[in-house]
């Protein structure tokens, strides 16, 4: 399985870092990496594997990636977000390959001097990073692997940013 | 020729990571999907347009993209990442 690590510094106090990897990540040390003294508010989101209500038999899920593109988009994501709100440090990391529920699987953490805009810049990412980064889930049950289908909810919610005029985005 | 990456179901059903297709450059993205449509035609579903993206060097293009023979193209189901 492709591991691939970029560290896309601007200047050291709004970095970005994109990681896609195998292995599991630790909340605690990611939070460790928030230091510069003038990040007033970290906002971190991390995503589990959870059970899965369509079909129940579920005991794992493999992520797949398009190597090169995947980071590339994300760091896409993460300009877009920049124009948005002043954001200090973005670090995203995403897992691939076999995991099992209750596992990470994604974590996003963003900071900036004042909260609204690491509240909103960082679910901005991950509304953009379910439609816009490619990855891909198969789940594998005793009777096969199905393909997860693209939901049109994250369709909606990537979508309500586009309709957000920027004038009006502070009163969300 | 263009040599076009599958990834997920697409690249599973067809049980090819890539395949190079015999087409005149350039060719815009619907026009590619119709050949490809062609090509796997018990498959065809997989390259109609509300069932697969395109992306060209790397980003998610529209059907009237064009895409040139050096150009680096792929066909995937949308995304369920995150």
């Amino acid at each position: 399985m492709t591991e691939n690590n970029s560290n896309i510094s601007e200047s050291s106090m709004n970095k970005t870092f994109i990681q896609v990897q195998t292995s599991d990540f630790d909340v605690g040390a990611e939070q460790q990496e928030f230091s510069d003294p003038s990040i007033g508010a970290v906002v971190a989101f991390t995503g589990l594997v959870r059970e899965f209500s369509e079909h129940p038999e579920v005991q794992a899920l493999t992520l797949e990636h398009y190597p090169g593109m995947t980071e590339k988009s994300l760091f896409a994501i993460t300009e877009q977000a920049r124009q948005r709100w002043p954001l200090q440090q973005i670090r995203i990391i995403h897992r691939i390959g076999r995991l099992a529920v209750g596992e990470q699987i994604v974590y996003v953490g963003v900071s900036s001097a004042h909260r609204e805009a690491a509240f909103e810049g960082c679910r901005f990412i991950m509304d953009y990073l379910k439609t816009d980064a490619p990855f891909w889930k198969q789940e594998h049950t005793r009777t096969g692997d199905v393909w997860v289908d693209a939901r049109e909810k994250d369709q909606q919610a990537r979508q309500a940013w586009q309709t957000d005029a920027p004038d009006t985005q502070d009163k969300r | 020729m263009i040599r076009i990456l599958f990834f997920a179901k697409i690249k599973s059903d067809l049980s090819k990571d890539y395949f190079d297709l015999d087409i005149d450059t350039p060719v815009n993205v619907s026009d590619l999907r119709n050949s490809l449509m062609s090509e796997f035609s018990e498959d065809k579903s997989l390259f109609q347009s509300e069932y697969s993206l395109c992306a060209v060097n790397q980003a998610i293009v529209n059907d009237e993209t064009v895409i040139n023979a050096s150009d680096e193209v792929a066909f995937f189901p949308p995304v369920t990442g995150g």
